[in-house]
């Protein structure tokens, strides 16, 4: 059997993915081996798991680098890829927020200038209410921005908001939901079905029980 | 570098080995095309930005690279090969002559992310057929994609079937809006099931269509239980119609031995504004993009005020070469040169003139070819062999030789 490339996010996750692949029974032992290892087999040797940076799993499965991957739908807004967004993992929840120092007032703001990693939702979301806003387009820390005067408010994603509070920051204005998607080559989806959709028939399984 | 040696982002040279390449997949195609009929033509580079804008969604404008007349009109480079033709056949006085048409050209595109992976500029093959709706088309239109790409010697590709009229006939009986319509069926296009249901969810749609809907991101593989489920789930008659016509022509395709490259996607609905009837793409096994689009289009001359039924398809040059080069298709069989040297040059050029009427190509004077003619000794040098020669027919006939079997 050829191998099926899967492409998913460095970090927490990854893990969480190999942990759903462990319960369909495909164990990557060496997942646990080696953490410098980018290129990691599944011990039946069927699979085989990239690890790349988050915005980076798109890439890899619209060019067909990697049959199926796993990325947040964070990320999937940002790239706007042309990948089949199969299943809804229902992990990795978080949301998309517009953030910003307490009681800051977004539509009092004449050009809202907004710090954020992701900016075309950021562009987006705000031109879809007809507001124009500046991006600045940073790679992390972003809570900072507001906090420098760099920016206005900030656009990120937010789990707990444990971060924001203690830079004294509060989300102004939800977003969007997000959670991890399991996503695939149009290409590998149609031409390697045989393979793939068992797979995805088992993924969907696992997840309509873990959610009851 | 300085900047004026640079090429600009997206665009790239070919050197004669790729160029070749190029010519001979085209070329190995084209006699293809010719024997069914297609007459090659030509529209030009640029045309007017209008002329794309008022056809209805079809274009990201956006990604069309513009250009400003000197009346200050816009104009764009061709950023569709389809468009311009349907314009051409509705625009001529003579409508006999275009029935099936063919062509090879450059198409543009602003790629407006930050790397490089797809070009700005890429050639496509492609045949349209303006003819009067005629199921037998369709059939030969997907018999010559397959032919197309045996052709060339490509393993391993599929053509992936949908049905337009499918979907567009349950959206129909839904009354949205464009915008909900346009929503639904992004949703559907990425076999996104969660989000489409969240979708539907959101509009008052009875239970059955909803249910069709939804069965859709997963109708698709084997060509027959896909017709036949589809069948069961077709909700009025113009969904009926367009399963039983997608059924003939997987039928049609079964009896001609080419079942074994077809599959069916209902849920394939890209470029829907275009596109009335049979669509298909064609893919590659361990290739990640389409190499073919095509598919049939029965309303886009009417844009042009002259409504004709056409279908047609596209073939991705630059990325088939790509997958034949991934099969390993392209063996080195580059043919030698001769070289003819001589003290007389007249002489030279002469003998040169009858080795290449014979059809051998010759590097006059060079001593960089592996097969050598020394008139003035009356030698044929090949590598570290030595042949002497009587006359110039001898020589032709010897060299012939030594030049087959090279």
């Amino acid at each position: 059997m050829e191998k099926i490339k899967i492409a998913l996010t460095k970090g927490r996750l990854a893990e969480k993915s190999i942990q759903l692949f462990e319960t369909m029974g495909i164990r990557f032992s060496a997942f646990y081996e080696d953490s410098r290892k980018l290129i990691i087999p599944s011990d039946c040797e069927n699979f085989e798991v990239i690890l790349v940076k988050a915005l980076d799993v798109t890439t890899y499965v619209e060019n067909g680098a990697a049959d199926l991957g796993i990325a947040g739908k964070d990320t999937l807004l940002e790239t706007n890829a042309d990948v089949f967004e199969i299943v809804d993992l229902g992990f990795g929840k978080c949301r998309f927020a517009v953030a910003g120092p307490t009681h800051f007032d977004i539509n009092q703001a004449v050009k809202l200038s907004v710090a954020t990693k992701y900016p075309k939702v950021a562009s987006q979301y705000f031109s879809d209410q007809g507001k124009q806003i500046e991006t600045i387009k940073l790679n992390g820390s972003v809570e900072l921005a507001p906090l420098v005067g760099l920016s206005d408010v900030i656009v990120d994603i937010v789990e707990t908001g444990r971060t924001l509070d203690e830079n004294g920051l509060e989300i102004l204005e939800n977003m969007h939901d997000i959670s991890a998607r399991l996503v695939a080559n149009k290409a590998s989806f149609k031409t390697k079905n045989q393979a793939l959709k068992p797979l995805i028939e088992e993924v969907k399984e696992v997840i309509a029980v873990r959610q009851g | 570098m300085p900047f004026d040696k640079q090429l600009p982002q997206g665009v790239s040279d070919l050197y004669s080995n790729d160029y070749e390449k190029k010519e001979y997949v085209i070329g190995q195609i084209n006699q293809l095309t010719k024997l069914y009929g297609f007459k090659p033509i030509q529209t030009p580079t640029f045309e007017y930005y209008d002329l794309f804008m008022s056809m209805p969604n079809t274009l990201d404008t956006d990604q069309m690279i513009k250009l400003i007349d000197h009346d200050g009109k816009i104009l764009v480079l061709r950023p569709d090969a389809t468009i311009p033709i349907a314009r051409m056949v509705a625009s001529s006085a003579d409508k006999k002559p275009f029935e099936r048409l063919s062509y090879v050209t450059n198409i543009f595109r602003m790629q407006n992310g930050e790397s490089d992976v797809f070009s700005r500029s890429f050639t496509q093959l492609g045949v349209e057929c303006f003819k009067e709706k005629d199921a037998y088309v369709d059939v030969e239109m997907i018999v010559l994609a397959i032919e197309s790409l045996q052709a060339i010697g490509v393993e391993r590709f599929q053509i992936d079937l949908g049905q337009a009229k499918f979907f567009q006939s349950l959206l129909k009986t839904m009354n949205l809006t464009p915008a909900d319509e346009r929503l639904i069926q992004e949703k559907l296009e990425q076999k996104n099931e969660s989000e489409l249901e969240q979708v539907l969810g959101k509009y008052k749609i009875d239970k059955k269509s909803k249910n069709v809907l939804m069965r859709l991101t997963d109708l698709f593989g084997n060509p027959l239980s896909v017709v036949n489920e589809a069948k069961s789930l077709a909700l009025n008659d113009d969904m009926r119609e367009a399963i039983y016509e997608l059924e003939w022509v997987v039928q049609q395709l079964e009896e001609l031995n080419l079942a074994d490259y077809i599959s069916v996607d209902l849920g394939l609905v890209n470029n829907l504004n275009y596109y009335t009837g049979l669509m298909f793409q064609g893919y590659v096994h361990g290739f990640g993009r389409s190499i073919i689009q095509g598919g049939r289009y029965d309303r886009l001359t009417e844009e042009f005020g002259l409504p004709m039924d056409a279908i047609g398809f596209g073939v991705y040059i630059d990325q088939l070469i790509d997958v034949l080069e991934k099969q390993h298709h392209f063996l080195k069989h580059e043919t030698i040169q001769v070289g003819v040297h001589s003290e007389k040059t007249i002489e030279a050029f002469q003998v040169a003139r009858q080795l290449r009427q014979a059809g051998m190509v010759v590097n006059l004077f060079s001593y960089e070819t592996e097969l050598n003619v020394d008139l003035d000794q009356k030698l044929i040098q090949l590598r570290d062999e030595h042949t002497p020669f009587e006359s110039t027919e001898d020589l032709i006939d010897k060299v012939g030789h030594m030049y087959g079997k090279n």
